[in-house]
């Protein structure tokens, strides 16, 4: 051994598999050779090679071993040696912590709020839309509607075509349908009204559930009395104190005793798109003669299992054929209906679900904003930083070392950040669940769990990554000897750092445009639907809803009688203008069936000829209660009802719409009946938004409870008008109700202004959070302007200095100062002008039916934008302004 | 007949390295003679047993090595003991010893 060319030290280095393989060779062949060599010495000459062979033994298989115990051995010393780094990064990152704590809690604090925000976001998006339905398979449900062939979608089924559909039907393995409808609990105690509904037998196991007590319906229920129920669990718990013998028991449900077959396992419901977060409490079975009439009319909704590995395409395009085939055979009800298969998945939550990925997406820039600012900090730092760094690379650490312990550091700081922000996030979540609007359904499924844990931890890591590897890039390519040479507080590396920093605001404005302006024009298009006529007078009005229900109210005559009554005993409370009923609210869509007029000749055949003519029943003083303005005419009075063609009261859209440049009063029309059941037109009022505020008004007629015809009204809303809070006469109603029928209960007691208001509260809650975003992105921005001018002002302080002492005026530091705010303000709102444009799509879905594109909008977003640079450079901008030469000249 | 390594009990091998090594830096072959010329050609080291043994008392720290080169300028690979292994070598030394001593005090009793 003449030389030594390595230390005696382990061996650390990262050994390639040809490296290692050699080695091993080297070691092997040197002790062949010395044998070799030995055995010649000994003497055996010329066989000493062949002896060497049979001493050595298996050479190869020498050689795997070894290999194997060298691979093994140098990977636990990189781990190791990994570890150990790691180790020191964590301890000298906590170290840098607490050297900086305002530093570290302004980093921390940032980080919470964007990554909180995406973590609150995410749980809603997540129980609300990404959870698979809680059945069994519930890739496979699906709802069947019915449609025309002209693409109009998504009405309920009639019987008899569902009952074709089912026995023909090879793409879906069961079918089954449910009627929703206010079931009075009666008996002992308060009567209370729950949400039921009547279903065919299969709709429990189509979903996957058994009664957890009882039985489920049987085809011999279908043939039975109805008088049997199977109860949900929270009923079961509510009302009946969750008594284990329930099932057998009898129970009075809409005043008539039904037995108990079966209760439901907890939190089970069947789901209906129209009655979206409440849940059905009672289940009747369907008689079979009830589903098997009446092809003409639909009303039944219709949930599908499609049988395994078969597509919704497949079965949509079945039961498309089935239903020509339908077509064909029944042409005076079934001319030109089709039927239209959707995943439930997808009516259920597909719509909530894209808003909530818009919501996701506003998150997440706020977040990459949140990262600029955090890049943009460290980079400052990194500037104070660059004499250590100089120091740490002349002692031997390489680049990527000093970059793994700069991310490191980062990567601590975005963890904590997460903590933090999933604190916040749960903390939110009390807030969000409180202003969530109640056209999200499962919202009790949202909750921060292990996926949003994990979700936020994969953010966290991400950002930290995002938000650390250009400042770690950028100071670790130090320049040794410039570094060293100039000493602390060089501005050697300051002006590479600044221009990086002047991008990452940049790109921050223009991040921060694209929001401003999507939150500019949710909440226009919120203030224009929020303050567009509605066609009621929603003050001062209270709606109640009573449920007809049982034996009691079987007749027409009987339900009239009592809505009579009801109302005049209202009328009598003090402090009521108006009292009067209808069988559908305001804005909360309704059902229609078409029509022809007398003048017509000719009398159209088919349901689908002819207008569609939105029906409601009305009582008492409707119209002056709900301020529905008459326009011509008069309101009906008690001998309409009773002539042979019943007086009705019309809307302006179908008094326009029959009757153009006519006069409708005293025209008459019918629904399409055999024969034809006239109605004659007796006033004409303003139209009111039936479907909602986002639709334009349809046709509409009001018919008096009293008179005969289509819609007889089960279900009524009462609704009144009163002098001062109109809650203040919630029990005084309850009262004049019960003195007409004891066991009957009032339900959904609102005034008018929240029914209206409830319209707008997803519309609200899209807006209220991507303002918020778009709030906070504009503070961040702000302030990393302040913190890329001031830094500015700091590093050109000597050149001030310079400039004001050969005669440079106040004003013209303050200006060059600002103009660099403003520069960088500017280059964002161009490139988020751009990205503006490129959002249009994405933003369209919040918009409901606005304009995503808006000049007048973006022009204020630049100016606001313009304004926040101009704001932020302002401070430090006086700052440079009040620069004394003397004192800038002599600190250098 | 000389014994072969297989034989020996298991342990009874790294000692003798750690022995070997005592004296100083030596490389595989060189340990393997040491310890056959030591016990008079009794044992015999195969190098099957020795470079496992050698790189497994590596990974647990015992020795170290380093590449060097020889005389003819060939790459040699040659061990030495660390701290730890000197602290290993003298309890298994004493251990060793006290094993001796107990079979002994057995085959002294009388039949």
């Amino acid at each position: 051994m003449s030389r030594i060319t390595d230390g005696w030290m382990r061996l650390r280095s990262l050994l390639s598999r040809r490296d290692r393989a050699r080695q091993i060779d080297d070691e092997l062949s040197l002790h062949f050779e010395m044998l070799v060599r030995d055995l010649k010495a000994r003497g055996y000459g010329a066989d000493a090679r062949k002896e060497a062979h049979i001493r050595f033994g298996n050479a190869q298989e020498i050689r795997k071993e070894l290999y194997g115990m060298e691979t093994r051995r140098v990977n636990r010393e990189q781990r190791t040696a990994y570890c150990d780094e790691l180790r020191q990064d964590l301890q000298y990152g906590v170290r840098q912590l607490f050297k900086r704590p305002a530093f570290a809690a302004i980093v921390i604090g940032t980080l919470a709020v964007g990554i909180g925000a995406n973590t609150a976001i995410f749980s809603v998006l997540k129980g609300v839309f990404l959870d698979p339905l809680p059945y069994h398979e519930p890739d496979r449900l699906t709802y069947i509607w019915h449609g025309e062939t002209d693409g109009s979608c998504c009405g309920p089924l009639s019987g008899p075509d569902f009952l074709d559909f089912r026995a023909t039907t090879e793409t879906f393995e069961d079918m089954a349908v449910l009627s929703s409808k206010g079931t009075n609990l009666t008996g002992d105690g308060d009567p209370s009204m729950v949400l039921g509904a009547n279903v065919t037998p299969s709709i429990f196991s189509l979903l996957g559930v058994q009664p957890v007590r009882g039985r489920s319906f049987t085809s011999e229920d279908e043939l039975g009395d109805g008088r049997v129920a199977i109860l949900s669990d929270g009923l079961w718990r509510k009302r009946l104190g969750a008594d284990p013998d329930v099932v057998g028991s009898r129970i009075e449900l809409n005043s008539e005793p039904h037995t108990v077959v079966g209760v439901l396992p907890p939190a089970f419901n069947v789901p209906s798109p129209w009655f979206l977060n409440q849940m059905h409490d009672v289940y009747f079975p369907f008689a079979k003669e009830e589903i098997d009439q009446g092809r003409d009319s639909n009303w039944l909704l219709s949930i599908g299992r499609l049988k395994p590995g078969v597509s919704l395409e497949t079965g949509d395009a079945e039961l498309k054929s089935i239903a020509k085939t339908l077509e064909e055979q029944y042409p005076e009800t079934n001319l030109q209906k089709t039927a239209y298969v959707h995943s439930m998945h997808e009516r259920l939550v597909g719509r909530v679900g894209t808003q909530l990925i818009m919501l996701l997406s506003a998150a997440g820039f706020m977040l990459l904003i949140v990262c600029g600012n955090v890049a943009s900090l460290l980079l400052a730092r990194a500037t104070g930083r660059q004499t250590e760094m100089a120091i740490r690379s002349a002692v031997g650490a390489g680049r990527s070392r000093i970059v793994r312990q700069l991310l490191t550091e980062s990567l601590l700081l975005s963890l904590l950040g997460g903590a933090a922000g999933v604190a916040l996030a749960i903390w939110a979540m009390t807030f969000l669940r409180a202003v969530i609007p109640a056209d999200i359904p499962r919202v009790t499924n949202i909750g921060i769990d292990a996926t949003v844990l994990g979700y936020a931890l994969v953010i966290s890591v991400l950002t930290g990554i995002v938000f650390g590897l250009a400042p770690a890039l950028s100071a670790s390519r130090t320049n040794l000897t410039e570094s060293l040479k100039e000493g602390r507080g060089s501005q050697q590396g300051g002006s590479r750092h600044s221009l990086l920093r002047g991008a990452l605001v940049a790109g921050q404005f223009a991040l921060a445009l694209v929001l401003a302006n999507g939150a500019a024009l949710m909440v226009q298009s919120y203030l224009q639907f929020r303050g567009q006529e509605q066609g009621f007078d929603a003050e001062n009005v209270l709606t109640v809803n009573v449920s007809l229900q049982g034996e009691r109210y079987e007749d027409s005559w009987a339900r009239d009688a009592f809505l009579r009554q009801a109302i005049d005993h209202i009328g009598a409370i003090p402090g009521v203008i108006h009292a009067g009923a209808t069988s559908k609210l305001p804005l909360n869509g309704g059902t229609n069936g078409s029509v022809w007029t007398e003048d017509n000749p000719e009398r159209p055949l088919s349901g689908s000829f002819g207008p569609l003519i939105e029906f409601s029943r009305v009582s008492g003083d409707f119209f002056e209660a709900m301020g529905i303005g008459l326009l011509a005419g008069r309101f009906p009075i008690a001998d309409d009802s009773v002539s042979a063609s019943p007086g009705t009261i019309i809307n302006q859209e179908m008094a326009s719409g029959l009757w153009p440049d006519q006069n409708a009063i005293g025209k008459r029309y019918s629904f399409r009946t055999e024969p034809p059941n006239w109605m004659t037109v007796v006033g004409v009022v303003a139209d009111v938004r039936q479907w909602g505020p986002y639709r334009r008004a349809r046709a509409e007629h009001y018919l008096p409870y009293a008179a005969p015809g289509w819609a007889a009204g089960y279900r009524m809303y009462l609704t009144v008008k009163t002098e001062l809070d109109p809650l203040s006469i919630v029990d005084p109603v309850r009262q004049a109700v019960l003195a007409v029928d004891g066991d009957l209960p009032i339900s959904q007691i609102r005034t008018m202004e929240g029914v209206l208001s409830e319209q707008f509260a997803g519309q609200r809650f899209n807006t209220l959070l991507v303002g918020l975003f778009a709030g906070i992105a504009l503070l961040l921005v702000a302030a990393g302007v302040y913190g890329v001018v001031s830094f500015f002002v700091a590093q050109t302080s000597h050149e001030i200095g310079i400039r004001m002492a050969l005669g440079a005026g106040r004003g013209r530091v303050l200006g060059l100062t600002v103009l660099r705010g403003l520069r960088l303000a500017l280059i964002g709102a161009v490139i988020g002008t751009g990205g503006v444009f490129a959002s249009t799509q994405v933003i369209r879905s919040l918009l409901y039916g606005a304009s995503p594109v808006d000049i007048p909008t973006i022009i204020a977003g630049v100016l606001a934008l313009v304004g926040v640079g101009a704001l932020a450079s302002l401070i430090p901008a006086q700052r440079a302004a009040r620069v004394n030469p003397v004192t800038a000249l002599r600190s250098e | 007949m000389p014994r072969t390594t297989q034989e020996l009990v298991k342990g009874t091998l790294d000692l003798l390295i750690l022995k070997t090594l005592q004296a100083g830096p030596l490389h595989g072959y060189g340990i393997a003679r040491l310890i056959e010329e030591r016990t008079k050609q009794a044992l015999q080291i195969e190098e099957g047993s020795l470079y496992p043994a050698l790189y497994r008392m590596t990974n647990r720290g015992w020795i170290e090595f380093e590449w060097g080169r020889s005389v003819n300028n060939r790459r040699i690979k040659s061990y030495r003991l660390t701290v730890s292994g000197r602290k290993r070598l003298k309890a298994e030394a004493k251990s060793w010893a006290e094993f001796t001593v107990a079979v002994a005090r057995v085959l002294e009793q009388p039949a």
